[in-house]
């Protein structure tokens, strides 16, 4: 199925990832006390029964995730994972604190959730964006866990694809890999595939 | 989830021990809960039907709204952390701090288009606990550390002494036995009849130096036992002081 | 290994000679013999006993003292004065001083470099009377490596089982081999 997608719409489609994270990254900076730089995301769409292979620097270490589900006009599960350790990391510079140890107490899952609703929000938006219609939203929740089981319990009928976003946070001198995931089912997919052909068919 | 002012729904949210607010894109108040009124001190008809950017600052902040915008498309909710905001709502507590505030913004939606609904948490007892705690965990990780380099250093101080009481003890034995020996030999040679006078008088005077520096041995091992001399390595003397 | 050969004293090799405390003086005269059977002259460094006593007790045994200096480290502090005899001798004031020893075993050494003479110090064990291990210890390795250069064989008497562990494998270190007196002499 994937072979079938134009470049150029998986093109758009990054554009408008691109969009979103430097959104997110904009809202971080005005918000912290340190200075945030993503990087430019690296997007790969891949099948469900790949992801646990694809996110090479989270496999099989304890992750914390920042997730959103919606359903309505497209219905799916959008997540932002670190490694634990990292997550810890980053949350301990954007506060501005002195690192103390690798894991997240109750106050600092709250923050992660924080920067992982600025990040999903921007992404979510830039495609809420094209589709003009209705989605809801679930508030955001933390998990802990690995990559594998973020998703297990996710019940959407048909195939489901994920679109995976990499992209490093810089923050003082800590870089932490970061990967946002979107879990869609194939016909939500087609829908954004769909909306994609007729922004680029409304500006040829 | 869908409301209109005066809705039973919204009612329910009144007595919610979470404080609820409810505006319009415009900013216009449209529920104010009990909770908000305890907190803030400003009730609900001071509020209602008013900006609630004049009301308080943090909300009147263009960051703030750049954020809170998206919520009157009806995007996902956003959240405002305690850790990087402190607080939305000036919330004083009776000893004039602020209350620290978790807060979820949620897009509610209406027949004249989304609403953001506040849904404001207080984590003030909740963050002096966390901080009790880190500061407990950083004391008790610091005595942790110095209880086990004080292990060590008794461990290495015992092993000093040991060493040192092994050396002393060799030290005395063999001329302890030397000196038996010796004397043995002299008696040897005078039961058989062979005593040289000026012989014996030789080794004994050499056995009684000897003697006299086995004393003095002995004296300045009871001495490093007791009060710790120069001799003996710093780390058993300060176990001898402790 | 408790046999000397000639093989070995001409290679210049140091040795550590174990004894017990009560044949002390016995295998002093047995390890001297050996020597001079081989043709060696003797610098005895003497802590065990008087260096007059130890005449005495080779001429009883036999051995010529024409083949023997002595470096006497007792005699004077036990005496407080020189002894009658102090011919062939060098006395050192008190065992304690290793500075005294260290100049006079040098001089001694320089003076008969080149000829067959070896050392034999008796003992280490008696010196820890006087000195502690770590002082021991340096000054073995200062005399085997003075003697390594000369070329010049040496023996270091000690009592087995009378040194703290730490000495012992030290003294073992610095020579090429050990010697059980302990056991009876192959023949």
């Amino acid at each position: 199925m994937m072979e079938k997608i134009p470049e150029s719409s998986m093109d758009t489609l990054r554009e408008l990832i691109n969009i979103g994270i430097g959104r997110a990254a904009g809202i971080l900076n005005e918000l912290t006390r340190a200075r945030v730089i993503l990087e430019v995301p690296v997007v790969e769409l891949i099948h469900m029964e790949e992801l646990s292979c694809h996110a090479a620097s989270l496999n099989g270490t304890p992750s914390s995730a920042v997730r959103i589900d919606y359903n309505g006009y497209i219905t799916g599960s959008t997540a932002l994972v670190f490694n634990t350790a990292g997550a810890a990391a980053l949350v301990y510079a954007i506060t501005g604190e002195e690192f103390e140890k690798p894991e997240l107490d109750v106050m600092m899952e709250e923050t992660l959730k924080e920067v992982g609703n600025i990040c999903i929000n921007g992404v979510m938006g830039s495609i809420g964006n094209i589709l003009h219609e209705r989605i809801t939203y679930t508030p955001p929740r933390y998990d802990k866990g690995t990559v594998s089981s973020f998703f297990k319990k996710t019940i959407i009928d048909g195939q489901m694809l994920v679109i995976i976003i990499n992209t490093r946070f810089m923050v003082s001198e800590i870089d932490v890999d970061g990967y946002i995931m979107m879990l869609l089912g194939f016909s939500s997919f087609e829908k954004i595939l769909s909306k994609i052909a007729e922004l680029e068919g409304d500006a040829s | 989830m869908t409301g209109i002012p005066g809705n039973t729904i919204w009612k329910n949210l009144e007595y919610l021990p979470l404080g609820i607010c409810i505006i319009d894109r415009d900013y216009t108040v449209h529920f104010w809960n009990s909770c908000m009124e305890q907190w803030t001190r400003k009730g609900k008809g001071e509020l209602t039907g008013t900006d609630l950017r004049d009301h308080f600052t943090r909300i009147k902040r263009t960051a703030f709204q750049d954020r809170l915008g998206s919520i009157f498309t009806g995007s996902p909710p956003i959240i405002f952390s305690s850790q990087i905001h402190a607080y939305i709502f000036d919330a004083p507590l009776p000893d004039g701090m602020m209350r620290k505030q978790q807060t979820t913004v949620l897009p509610l939606e209406h027949p004249s288009g989304y609403y953001a609904m506040f849904v404001c948490e207080d984590v003030t007892s909740l963050t002096e606990e966390i901080q009790a705690y880190r500061e407990m965990k950083n004391t008790a990780l610091i005595e942790l550390e110095k209880r086990e380099r004080a292990e060590y250093n008794l461990r290495v101080a015992n092993e000093d002494l040991l060493a040192y009481i092994s050396e002393a003890t060799v030290r005395l034995k063999t001329p302890v036995s030397l000196i038996e020996e010796n004397l043995r030999e002299i008696l040897r040679e005078v039961e058989l009849g062979n005593g040289d006078m000026e012989e014996m008088i030789i080794i004994m005077k050499l056995q009684i130096q000897v003697a006299a520096t086995v004393v003095e041995n002995l004296r300045e091992l009871n001495d490093a036992i007791i009060a710790g001399k120069r001799e003996i390595p710093v780390a058993y003397r300060n176990m001898i002081q402790e | 290994m408790n046999r000397i050969t000639a093989e070995k004293l001409d290679e210049g090799d140091s040795f550590l000679v174990l004894s017990s405390a009560s044949t002390l003086k016995e295998n002093n005269i047995r390890l001297v013999r050996e020597v001079q059977n081989l043709q060696y002259h003797i610098i005895m460094i003497t802590f065990n006993q008087p260096s007059p006593i130890l005449k005495r007790t080779y001429l009883k045994n036999n051995i010529d003292l024409e083949t023997i200096i002595f470096i006497d480290a007792v005699s004077k502090y036990a005496l407080g004065t020189l002894p009658e005899d102090i011919d062939r001798a060098v006395f050192i004031n008190n065992p304690r001083n290793l500075t005294n020893l260290s100049v006079a075993i040098s001089e001694m050494v320089k003076e008969f470099a080149g000829t067959k003479t070896c050392v034999i110090l008796d003992s280490i064990s008696t010196m820890l009377i006087y000195l502690s291990s770590g002082d021991i210890s340096k000054f073995s390795h200062f005399m085997t490596s003075k003697l390594a250069i000369l070329g010049m064989p040496g023996f270091f008497v000690a009592v087995e089982n009378g040194l703290n562990p730490m000495l012992m494998t030290h003294l073992s270190t610095f020579t090429d081999e050990v010697i059980d007196f302990t056991l009876p002499a192959e023949d």
